[in-house]
C-alpha cells in the first residue's frame, strides 16, 4: 500500500526484548514503529513526533506507566492519543480502572496474543490516519472557505461601490429632470402617463395625482384636446414616433405653446413595454414665427400690389411714349416734310424757268431741300413704324423686314393669313410692329442665324405672330421667363403682349428659337364692314 | 398723246382738243400751286380741278373723268390710297399717279395695289412725275 501514510507507533518497555518481539509482532502493520526503554525517552520522542498509539508497559523504573499516561494526558496535543497498557500485574479490575482513568484506552496482558495486538494496534493506528485526514481536509475546507470569503468580502465591496455610484447617477438623474426646462414623461405602453417631471406641476399647478394617467389632458387647450388625444392613442396603437403641438394652460389660466414628441421602447420580443417623451415650451418661438409669417403675408402683397402698379404705369407709359411718337412722326412727314416738299417744288419751278445756267442757287436749294426731306423720313422712321396708319401692319412688316435684310443679312419671310389681313386697332398694331422688331433685333443680335420666318395669322377671336430663326437658341432660362434673367427686349415684348391680355411663349426648335405671340381680338364689325364694302 | 373722249359742258377747265387733263389732290396748297405751274408747263397738259382731301378727289373725279389723277397719300378724310380705290372703282378710265414722301421701297407696293399706275416720290417729282404721266396717257 503505497497510498497509506504511515502512522508512528511508540513502543516503550524497559525491557529491550520485549520491544523486539512487540517490534516481531507490529512489523507486519507496515507502520512507523519507534521504540523507547523508558518513560523519558518516550516523552522527548512524543514531544517531536506525531504519534498515533503509544503502546507501554506499566512496570517499569523511574517513571512508570500510568505516570507516563497521565503526563501525555496532561498536554493538550496528546489528549487522543491512544495508549495501550501491556501488563503482566496488576490485572485487577481496580488496576484497569486506574489505568482508564490515566488515559489508558485499552489493556492488555501478558502473554500477548499477536493477533490481538495487532488488531488493537490497527484499529487505534487507523483511528488516528482518519483523524488526521479529516483534519487536512479540515484545513482545505477551511482554506477554502476563507477564500471563498475574500472574494464575497470583495464583491461586496464592489457593489456597495456601484450602488454608491447608482445613487449618485440617480441623484443627477433626479436633478436634471427636476431642473429640466422641458416637461419630460414616460408612459406605459397602454399610453397612459406614470411619470411627469416636476416641471409640469409648476407650470400648471396641478398635483401629481390628477395628472397621470390621461388627467393631463385636463391642462390641454379644448381647441387640441380631441386631436392630440387621438393622435397619441394612434401613436400608442401603431407605434410610431409622437410628435405634435399643442396649448397648455397655465396656473394663471393662459395657453402656452408647447411641443411634445415621445418614441417607444421595446421588450425582446418587439412589444411596447413604455413610452419616453418631452414636450417643450415653443410658445416664443411660434408667436414669432406667426408674426413672420404673417408681416411676410402683408409684405408680399404689398409687393404685389406695388408690381402690379408699377405695371400698369409702365404699360400707360409704354402707351403714351408710342403714341408721342406717333404724333410727331406725323407732325415732322406731314407738316414739315410737306412743307419741305413744297418748297422743293417751287424751287424747280423756278430753276426750270431760269435761263442762266450758270446760276447754281436754285439747284443748291433744291439740293438742300432734299437732305432736309431725307433727315424728316429717317427721323419719322425712327420714331414711329412709317405707314403703319396708312397702309397697315402686313405691308409695315414687309418693309421692315426687307430693311432688315439689306441691313444684316439675315434671309428673312413674311407670311401673312388670310392674304388680306384687315386692319386692327391702331395700338394693337403699334405693339405687334414694336414686338416683331424686339424679336429680329434679338435674332439679329445673340442668334447668328441665317433664316428668320415671321407668320402674321388673323383668326375670329385672336392674332397669333411667331418668329422662328435657325440660330443657336434660348438660354433655359430666357425660356422660361424667369424674372431677373429677361433683357430690355424680351420683357419689353412680354409687357407689351400682356397689356393686350396676350400669351408670350419662347422655345427652342433646334435649330434656332420660336417666339410666339398670341393676342385676344375679336374681329370687328367695322372691319369686316371695310373688307366687303 | 392723250385723247378727249367726252366733252364737259360745265368743268372749270377750257375745252381744249387733245389736250390731256389731270386732277391734282393735295391739302397743300403750295405744292398743288407748284405742281399745276409744273403740269401746265407742258403745252398739251390742262390741269382742270384741284381737291384738297381725298373726299373731294373722288368727287371732283367723277364730275370731271380726267385722263389723269394726281394722289398725295398723306391727305385729311379719305387718304390717297383709298381714294385711288374708289376712283378706280367709280371711274375706271381714270390713272391714277400717287404721290407720297414715302421711299419708293415702302410705299410703291401698296399704291399700285390700290390701283395706281404710277407712284412718285414727292422730292423727286419735279423729274419724275413728269415721265410718268407721258408713260401712262401713251398706254392708254
Amino acid at each position: 500500500m503505497t497510498t497509506k501514510d504511515r502512522v508512528n507507533i511508540l513502543m516503550v518497555d524497559d525491557q529491550p526484548a520485549k520491544l523486539l518481539s512487540y517490534e516481531a509482532i507490529l512489523a507486519e502493520l507496515d507502520e512507523n514503529l519507534i521504540k523507547a526503554t523508558s518513560g523519558r525517552e518516550a516523552l522527548e520522542c512524543l514531544l517531536k513526533t506525531d504519534v498515533a498509539v503509544v503502546l507501554m508497559d506499566v512496570s517499569m523504573p523511574e517513571i512508570d506507566g500510568f505516570e507516563l499516561a497521565s503526563m501525555i494526558r496532561q498536554h493538550p496535543r496528546f489528549h487522543r492519543t491512544a495508549i495501550i497498557f501491556i501488563s503482566a500485574v496488576h490485572l485487577t479490575d481496580l488496576d484497569r480502572l486506574k489505568g482508564y482513568e490515566r488515559g489508558a484506552v485499552d489493556y492488555i496482558s501478558v502473554p500477548v496474543i499477536p493477533e490481538l495486538l495487532r488488531a488493537k494496534v490497527t484499529v487505534f493506528a487507523e483511528l488516528h490516519r482518519k483523524a488526521q485526514q479529516l483534519q487536512v481536509l479540515n484545513r482545505q475546507l477551511e482554506g477554502r472557505v476563507a477564500e471563498r470569503t475574500f472574494e464575497l468580502e470583495k464583491k461586496a465591496e464592489a457593489l456597495e461601490l456601484l450602488n454608491a455610484q447608482l445613487a449618485m447617477k440617480n441623484d443627477q438623474l433626479d436633478a436634471i429632470l427636476q431642473t429640466a426646462p422641458d416637461i419630460i414623461f414616460s408612459s406605459q405602453g397602454d399610453g397612459s402617463r406614470d411619470y411627469i417631471s416636476e416641471r409640469f406641476f409648476e407650470y400648471t399647478g396641478a398635483t401629481s395625482e390628477s395628472a397621470t394617467g390621461f388627467g393631463w389632458l385636463e391642462y390641454v387647450d379644448p381647441a387640441d384636446e380631441a386631436q392630440i388625444k387621438g393622435h397619441w392613442m394612434h401613436c400608442i396603437e401603431t407605434g410610431t414616433p409622437y410628435e405634435a403641438e399643442y396649448r397648455i394652460r397655465n396656473r394663471e389660466g393662459t395657453y402656452r405653446w408647447f411641443r411634445a414628441r415621445a418614441i417607444p421602447i421595446r421588450n425582446t420580443h418587439g412589444q411596447i413595454i413604455r413610452w419616453y417623451g418631452t414636450c417643450s415650451d415653443i410658445h416664443d418661438s411660434k408667436v414669432l414665427e406667426r408674426s413672420i409669417r404673417d408681416n411676410a403675408a402683408v409684405l408680399e402683397k404689398a409687393v404685389e400690389e406695388r408690381t402690379e402698379a408699377l405695371r400698369q404705369l409702365s404699360t400707360r407709359l409704354m402707351r403714351t411714349q408710342d403714341d408721342e411718337r406717333r404724333r410727331i412722326a406725323r407732325e415732322l412727314h406731314d407738316s414739315l416734310g410737306q412743307e419741305l416738299a413744297a418748297a422743293k417744288m417751287t424751287v424747280d419751278v423756278i430753276m426750270q424757268r431760269s435761263t442762266d445756267s450758270k446760276d447754281h442757287s436754285a439747284i443748291d436749294a433744291s439740293k438742300c431741300i432734299d437732305r432736309a426731306l431725307q433727315q424728316v423720313r429717317t427721323m419719322s422712321h425712327l420714331l414711329h413704324p412709317p405707314l403703319l396708319d396708312e397702309v397697315g401692319l402686313a405691308s409695315a412688316l414687309r418693309w421692315y423686314l426687307e430693311g432688315m435684310t439689306k441691313r444684316s443679312g439675315i434671309e428673312t419671310k413674311l407670311e401673312v393669313h388670310p392674304a388680306n389681313f384687315s386692319r386692327l386697332a391702331p395700338a394693337l398694331e403699334t405693339a405687334i410692329f414694336r414686338i416683331v422688331q424686339e424679336a429680329l433685333t434679338n435674332v439679329f443680335r445673340h442668334s447668328k442665324a441665317t433664316h428668320s420666318w415671321v407668320t402674321l395669322t388673323r383668326n375670329a377671336d385672336h392674332v397669333s405672330v411667331e418668329i422662328r430663326d435657325n440660330g443657336k437658341g434660348l438660354e433655359e432660362k430666357v425660356m422660361k421667363l424667369r424674372p431677373g434673367t429677361l433683357g430690355v427686349g424680351i420683357g419689353g415684348m412680354r409687357q407689351r403682349v400682356e397689356e393686350f391680355g396676350g400669351k408670350l411663349r419662347l422655345t427652342n426648335a433646334n435649330p434656332g428659337a420660336i417666339v410666339e405671340v398670341v393676342i385676344p381680338a375679336e374681329e370687328k364689325a367695322v372691319e369686316r364692314m371695310l373688307v366687303t364694302a | 398723246m392723250g385723247k378727249r373722249h367726252e366733252i364737259e359742258a360745265n368743268g372749270d377747265c377750257a375745252l381744249k382738243t387733245e389736250a390731256v387733263r389731270i386732277v391734282i389732290a393735295d391739302d397743300h396748297e403750295i405744292f398743288r400751286r407748284g405742281l399745276r405751274s409744273l403740269l401746265e408747263s407742258h403745252d398739251d397738259w390742262q390741269v382742270c380741278g384741284e381737291a384738297v382731301d381725298g373726299q373731294e378727289a373722288v368727287e371732283r373725279v367723277r364730275e370731271l373723268k380726267p385722263d389723269v389723277v394726281v394722289l398725295d397719300v398723306t391727305m385729311p378724310r379719305l387718304n390717297g390710297l383709298e381714294a385711288a380705290r374708289e376712283i378706280r372703282k367709280q371711274v375706271p378710265d381714270s390713272k391714277v399717279v400717287i404721290l407720297s414722301q414715302h421711299e419708293p421701297g415702302l410705299m410703291r407696293q401698296s399704291a399700285l395695289a390700290a390701283g395706281a399706275g404710277a407712284y412718285v416720290t414727292k422730292s423727286e417729282v419735279s423729274r419724275e412725275l413728269m415721265i410718268a404721266i407721258e408713260e401712262i396717257v401713251s398706254s392708254k
